[in-house]
């Protein structure tokens, strides 16, 4: 039986942030709000199971990423955006140096920028990227070192304001609740 | 690197998610039940397109049409999960073998025999509390129908007859009996027409129903299904020999005077509005007075099926939505839904098949005759 009000508040209090990662994952604001809500649909779609999973949101943001990757989507939706919009205005109401960092991450290949968001972005370790995505953990090591060498070059200005990294809701590393379900 | 890395990613992303203006929750819900409701769409035309195609093996569902669909709180579905599911009602079940069975929802494996051997197929009927199953009982050539407690004990002799239905108070039994098969070991000699006949359960008193069809032609009953109001029953009804003349006949048998459509006999058919050829084959009330049938094409001679599907429609015939495609070269028979309406089965040949709201059916187990929800 599927729930309403245990979707509404999951929905409510993960989107912003999903659409954040989806977004430094895609490099466009629309694409990743329209990815988000796509996989959101998806999750009232069969809520039933997936409200039992331990994480939830690792679901959504999974399947947000593969409808991204959709290449016949893909070709449709710009095909689409294009003749309605033109080209999107992503970057207003950013700072210079998250513009920077969106830019840089996509001239990096797409496996590589996966990576660097799940470990820096979401927090997730090295095994648990590996989970996520599916690939070996040598290989999300492999990813993660060549991304952030390819990053380097494009990266050079330090964080001008000083920002502390905001926590994204998660437990601490040590409080973490395992979830191997 | 690394660290300045991290800062810089989460500060800017923290920055972007407070732009972020998502759409409202309700508004994804209904996506999401759009695309729930296309898939289902999706599932049921390629299930037509390989039952065209001649395999007639495919099964499919179809949501109910139009806003009625979320009022009716039975949403169609499109992928139930069909192995599983809490609040699924028991089931008995006559094996090809004859034994009388309590079968597991879950797995189709008995977990109970009632009765070991010598039960009617045909049909098998469960009291309104759940705690009798009434079944016809071969004895010689005749009919017998018995009743047993579904926790198991010794059957009870009832009346000569076979195909029991009882009536949702508790109170009536209708069923089929031949007449001059009511000596005991007595074997007629050519079948008579079948009378259908309502007993009191409390009295005995009985009213009978021949078919007053032309003596020279039989018209089984293959199924009977009470009215949820318990005043109406609704008759499944052909002749023996080819597909022309099925009827599927509502009737109230305080008022009737014989089983079959017609003028003079009380009873009056189901109609199957625009699909000239069609006919049913078997219908069973459902719990809002809805009815669940078994809708083939086409009449004439010879008889040759050319699609048989399982529909749930109104009580004026109109369509409401799929369930399945059946079989064209199988018989759909005891059709039942269980005391919520959600769930439905009915048997495929020997093959027992569910469906949870409507949804695409599924085989829960084989080798059996007839089959009831608890």
């Amino acid at each position: 039986m599927r729930d309403p009000a245990t979707f509404d508040a999951f929905y409510s209090g993960s989107v912003q942030r999903l659409t954040g990662q989806l977004h430094a994952m895609t490099g466009s604001r629309a694409e990743a709000e329209d990815c988000v809500q796509e996989a959101y649909a998806r999750a009232w779609q069969r809520w039933d199971k997936v409200s039992g999973y331990c994480d939830p949101e690792a679901w959504v943001r999974t399947v947000a990423y593969r409808v991204s990757v959709s290449a016949w989507r893909k070709a449709a939706n710009m095909r689409t955006a294009h003749r309605r919009h033109g080209v999107a205005a992503d970057t207003r109401g950013l700072s210079p140096d998250y513009v920077a960092i969106i830019a840089a991450l996509r001239k990096i290949p797409p496996r590589q920028r996966q990576a660097i968001v799940l470990h820096h972005l979401v927090g997730l370790s090295v095994d648990e990227v590996a989970r996520e995505t599916g690939a070996a953990t040598g290989t999300v090591k492999a990813r993660l070192s060549r991304g952030r060498q390819a990053l380097a070059p494009h990266l050079t200005e330090a964080d001008p304001a000083g920002h502390e990294p905001p926590g994204r809701g998660r437990p601490e590393r040590g409080s973490e609740v395992r979830c191997d379900a | 690197m690394r660290d300045d890395l991290t800062g810089r990613l989460r500060a800017g992303a923290a920055e972007f998610a407070a732009t972020v203006r998502p759409a409202r929750p309700e508004a994804v819900r209904a996506r999401g039940n759009r695309r729930r409701r296309r898939q289902a769409l999706g599932a049921a035309v390629l299930a037509l397109v390989i039952g065209a195609g001649g395999a007639g093996t495919a099964y499919a569902s179809l949501g109910r049409p139009g806003p009625a669909a979320p009022a009716t709180g039975r949403p169609p579905s499109a992928a139930p999960a069909v192995t599983g599911g809490p609040g699924r009602p028991g089931i008995v079940a006559v094996t090809t073998k004859g034994a009388l069975v309590v079968l597991d929802p879950l797995s189709g494996e008995a977990s109970r025999i009632l009765v070991r051997g010598g039960v009617a197929g045909g049909a098998v009927a469960v009291s309104p509390d759940g705690r009798s199953v009434y079944f016809a009982a071969r004895r010689g050539c005749l009919g017998e129908i018995e009743s047993v407690p579904v926790a198991g004990g010794r059957p009870r002799m009832v009346t000569p007859g076979v195909r029991p239905a009882v009536s949702p108070d508790g109170r009536k039994l209708a069923f089929v009996r031949q007449p001059g098969a009511g000596a005991a070991g007595a074997c007629p000699g050519p079948p008579a027409d079948d009378q259908l006949v309502v007993r009191d359960l409390a009295t005995g008193a009985q009213t009978v129903l021949p078919s007053a069809a032309h003596p020279a032609q039989r018209y089984p009953v293959s199924q009977l299904s009470w009215s949820p109001d318990s005043r109406r029953l609704l008759v499944s009804a052909g002749p023996a020999q080819d597909n022309e003349g099925w009827q599927l006949v509502v009737l109230d048998p305080a008022t009737a005077r014989s089983y079959l459509a017609g003028a003079s006999s009380g009873g009056s058919a189901v109609p199957l509005p625009g699909l000239a050829g069609s006919y049913y084959r078997a219908g069973v009330y459902m719990p809002d007075g809805d009815l669940f049938v078994n809708q083939l094409c086409c009449t004439g001679i010879p008889a040759r099926v050319t699609s048989s599907l399982l529909l749930e429609v109104g009580p004026s015939g109109q369509f409401i939505r799929q369930v399945g495609i059946g079989f064209k070269d199988r018989d759909h028979t005891s059709l039942d839904a269980d005391p919520s309406g959600q769930w439905l089965l009915y048997l495929s040949g020997p093959d027992l098949f569910l469906s949870l709201d409507g949804a695409a059916p599924f085989k829960l187990t084989g080798g059996l005759t007839a089959a009831a929800w608890t």
